[in-house]
């Protein structure tokens, strides 16, 4: 075990994790961060900036992503390691008031068995608490999109979408296995075709979104997958893809007309 | 087995040594990212909490766009769908209000101070 972990270690750390998209939850998408990079009064602010913006906007529904890691350490096309919907709510607070804010619903990798994810509802200081660069992705679809996106999240298609069944790199054209990324897709084919049929969702997506080729060696590849729970090859017959939050943004920007992308720093 | 073992060992390191030279140090932290940045998450989001200028939420109701009623809710409860109802709002494009209170999701250790299961409130189930 001791001998396994040691691998894990050499070949993740040393090769592989170092060239690869780290989408999954607050954990992996904050490797870096063994500590916390940034003061909570850093963070409340920055993700209060987050909100404000998508807000001032009209923005009742939008794809929102973090950067885990520094871009600097994500392979060629890839900049945001995390990608979730921010929904304007009416939110409750433990002291029985109501307040207008955004909820933030994610697909997160559990704590003790990273290759399992679960849907996970918080809120934008919490999508941010981790993070390793104060830097966030925004797309707001079309009026619209967003209006049948607040359909599909608010049924049980949203959950019926949903595969426990995690990889790092997961293929947004098959079955079988899921990040982030591919369910924030997922979700969004459900709401342009206005169906929970899934073959129909993977069959528009194989012919109309155009998925990131994962650059990393395939020798690095089959290794990180027999000793790493969370990386699988299963679903990638051919050269491995995935879906990120740039690929959604170029897939929503050809197809969704009057969706906008917006990156947001902090404000100086 | 064990033979095996350092077989796999002696290739990857010889595989690997270039990023072992410029990557130590990154190296050592993917190696424990998920254990040790889970830790971080959890350290981040409770320093958030504890520093005392978060409120927290422990429910949240998608607001219904300009009067129209969202589609059925799912795991979301009747009352959770009144509330969508009667918390129609305004149409998407015109400037939404946004509480100036930050909201964060309750910690562990609050969460076991209730006797109520709170985790059905806070995860997403639809």
């Amino acid at each position: 075990m001791k001998i396994k972990g040691l691998i894990c270690s050499v070949l993740l750390g040393g090769s592989l994790l170092a060239t690869m998209p780290v989408q999954a939850g607050s954990f992996s998408s904050s490797s870096s961060a063994t500590e916390i990079k940034f003061t909570p009064e850093q963070i409340i602010k920055f993700a209060k900036q987050v909100e404000k913006t998508m807000a001032a906007k009209g923005a009742h529904v939008a794809i929102l992503a973090r950067m885990g890691r520094p871009a600097a350490e994500l392979p060629e096309g890839m900049h945001f390691t995390h990608v979730a919907f921010a929904v304007y709510s009416q939110i409750t607070a433990a002291d029985g008031r109501t307040l207008p804010g955004y909820a933030i619903y994610n697909l997160y990798q559990q704590d003790k068995h990273p290759e399992v994810s679960d849907l996970v509802q918080d809120f934008p200081v919490d999508f941010f608490a981790g993070v390793a660069v104060l830097e966030a992705g925004i797309i707001i679809p079309s009026a619209k999109l967003q209006q049948r996106l607040l359909d599909v999240i608010n049924s049980p298609t949203y959950a019926a979408l949903h595969d426990p069944h995690y990889s790092l790199i997961a293929n947004p054209y098959t079955l079988g296995r899921q990040n982030c990324t591919e369910h924030t897709l997922d979700i969004i084919s459900a709401a342009i075709y206005q169906t929970s049929d899934i073959k129909r969702i993977k069959a528009n997506e194989i012919a109309y979104f155009k998925a990131q080729p994962v650059n990393v060696n395939p020798f690095k590849l089959a290794l990180g997958s027999l000793f790493s729970a969370e990386i699988s090859t299963s679903d990638q017959p051919d050269v491995p893809v995935t879906a990120t939050f740039e690929t959604i943004g170029k897939f929503l920007d050809k197809y969704d007309t009057g969706a906008v992308t917006i990156t947001i720093k902090p404000d100086m | 087995m064990e033979s095996k073992n350092w077989l796999l060992i002696t290739l990857l390191a010889s595989s690997s040594v270039a990023y072992a030279t410029d990557q130590s140090l990154s190296g050592q932290a993917a190696g424990n990212s998920v254990q040790a940045s889970a830790h971080a998450s959890a350290s981040a989001g409770h320093a958030i909490a504890a520093s005392g200028q978060a409120t927290l939420g422990v429910s949240a109701i998608p607001l219904a766009i300009g009067g129209i009623v969202s589609g059925t809710a799912g795991a979301v409860s009747a009352h959770a769908a009144r509330g969508s109802a009667q918390a129609a709002t305004r149409p998407i494009g015109a400037p939404l209000d946004i509480s100036d209170e930050t909201i964060t999701i309750m910690p562990p250790d609050e969460a076991l101070k209730n006797d109520k299961p709170s985790r059905e409130k806070i995860d997403k189930g639809i």
